[in-house]
């Protein structure tokens, strides 16, 4: 805290000032130590967050085809 | 929303919490019944985020990629285009500004506790492993960016290095946006860059009004198909719902700053748009010409460029192409630290010292070192590392795209700031069209002459 009484003296002893401006999960320390916890997902909302990594991991594959076939000069962005 | 939490019935207020008070008390001034150019403070105040989290997106690939446009298809279809990638991307950010405003929480920490860690961590690689090839690519830039004037890369490196750590040295969140919007808006270089090519009116108004003349070839065509991915890739990327919503947490917005939150959101995109499409502009006389510049690098626009808009001309071009990638490389690495400060729990704010914020500060660093560092080894085909770059951005986009849409429409996150129906519409709709560009480019990609297209360019 050595910090904070060099560079805001106006509010750093004030805590009832700070507290009156910032919203109460505002914190730090509030945020540190609650969660929000887990949502309910859906079947529909899984398969959909399975189909969207399946098709990162597609993607990147064509970018390693489409980087190899450059590297060869045969590539589009060559 | 969180519930709050006490230490022996008396809350701890920390340093972070002290500072951020002080940005909410000059909010509260400005909001008070008869304060002095009131609105016009509050404006001032609210800024910032947004502005950053687009004109960072405005970064060294972006601004090449809409070069390579410009200097392969001129002025026509992709002026549109480009302005219509920068409206969707509004949609989406609007979405970080309600986030952060409500939850006062980054976007990595929401994604560890709605869906848990094996969700987290899929998202987290994404954005690491995008975050560090682009910070690599925006040191690219700011190379190639300053060799235009004969500056040595060991010299624009390091001393873009110095800049982007004293940035960070008034561990004040303030001083820093508003240093890095004071850099940001120099991506205003382009402007008079593309007055330079002393561009035809009637043909720009015409390309937004009719979305002509299109490629040659048609948008199916490998290359054409790379630049339309990269151009998207350009204006909506993972990091971007990262920065804004940590950003804006740490700002300390809170819900009744959304409005504002908007307004600073929408002025960004506007601004990165007009700024992006001057690019494009600047060097549609390369197009004009004639001059095959599909593997230029930042250096050689310029100089290829310097015959036709001139030496004042080129040099703004080269110098906005290194201010993309110095603003970008800020604004990028603090996205990965602010997710990674987030997953570990540890403070994560501009607001903390060196001493108290030791692993959100080691990763900026580090990222930012080590990126600089890469970018010294010679005999890389630097463009097109930095389309495909920006083409790994699109395709990681959809996966954390339908995050954000479940964040933001869950009442349990965001109250009753949940999206609008419109705006569900419209991101429903980005990731459709996100998808099957990256379909067709993998197609396209796989098998050249399927799509008609022929092979590549």
């Amino acid at each position: 805290m050595k910090d904070t009484e060099t560079r805001a003296p106006d509010l750093e002893h004030k805590p009832e000032a700070v507290l009156s401006l910032l919203e109460e999960d505002q914190l730090f320390v509030a945020k540190q130590k609650a969660h929000l916890g887990r949502a309910t997902l859906s079947r529909g909302t899984r398969i959909l967050m399975w189909c969207l990594r399946g098709y990162v991991i597609l993607m990147l594959v064509v970018i390693v085809v489409e980087v190899v076939r450059s590297l060869h000069g045969g590539g589009a962005g060559q | 929303m969180a519930e709050t939490t006490h230490v022996h019935s008396s809350p701890v207020i920390t340093h972070e919490d002290v500072d951020r008070a002080r940005d909410r008390l000059a909010l509260a001034k400005a909001r008070a019944p008869g304060a002095r150019l009131g609105w016009l403070r509050l404006f001032w105040l609210l800024i910032g985020p947004g502005i950053l989290v687009f004109l960072g997106e405005n970064d060294a690939p972006s601004m090449l990629s809409y070069s390579a446009t410009g200097s392969k298809f001129g002025i026509g279809f992709f002026i549109p285009f480009v302005l219509v990638t920068f409206l969707m991307g509004y949609v989406v950010q609007e979405m970080t500004v309600r986030l952060g405003a409500v939850t006062h929480r980054g976007h990595a920490e929401l994604i560890f506790d709605r869906f848990g860690k094996f969700w987290g961590w899929f998202a987290m690689t994404d954005l690491a492993i995008g975050n560090f090839l682009t910070l690599v690519t925006e040191f690219i830039g700011v190379r190639a960016g300053l060799s235009f004037f004969g500056i040595p890369p060991v010299v624009a490196v390091g001393g873009s290095l110095v800049i982007v750590l004293g940035a960070v040295l008034s561990h004040r969140y303030w001083t820093w946006e508003r240093i890095v919007l004071g850099l940001a808006i120099f991506n205003a270089l382009f402007i008079p860059a593309a007055l330079f090519a002393h561009p035809a009116w009637g043909a720009i108004g015409r390309a937004f009004l009719t979305w002509s003349p299109m490629p040659a070839g048609g948008l199916l065509k490998p290359d054409t198909l790379l630049i339309i991915v990269a151009d998207i890739g350009a204006t909506v990327t993972p990091w971007m719902l990262f920065f804004q919503q940590s950003a804006v947490a740490d700002k300390g917005l809170q819900p009744r700053d959304i409005r504002g939150g908007r307004m600073d959101t929408l002025l960004g995109t506007l601004l990165a748009a007009v700024f992006g499409i001057a690019a494009i502009v600047a060097t549609a006389p390369l197009f004009a010409k004639g001059i095959d510049a599909s593997d230029y690098q930042a250096a050689q626009f310029a100089q290829a460029l310097q015959p036709l808009i001139g030496r004042a001309g080129a040099a703004l071009f080269a110098l906005g192409i290194f201010e993309a990638g110095l603003v970008a490389a800020i604004t990028i690495s603090t996205s990965s630290a602010y997710a990674f400060g987030e997953v570990a729990r540890k403070p994560h704010s501009l607001n903390r010292s060196f001493r108290e914020g030791r692993g959100f500060y080691g990763i900026l660093i580090s990222s930012v070192v080590v990126a600089g560092a890469l970018v010294l080894i010679p005999g890389a085909p630097l463009e097109y590392i930095i389309l495909i770059v920006n083409v790994i951005a699109v395709l990681a986009m959809p996966p954390a795209l339908l995050f954000l849409v479940l964040l933001s429409n869950d009442p349990k996150v965001v109250a009753e700031h949940t999206s609008s129906p419109l705006a569900n519409v419209v991101i429903i709709a980005v990731t459709v069209v996100l998808v099957l560009a990256g379909l067709a480019f993998g197609v396209t990609t796989l098998f050249p002459n399927l799509l008609g297209g022929g092979g590549g360019g």
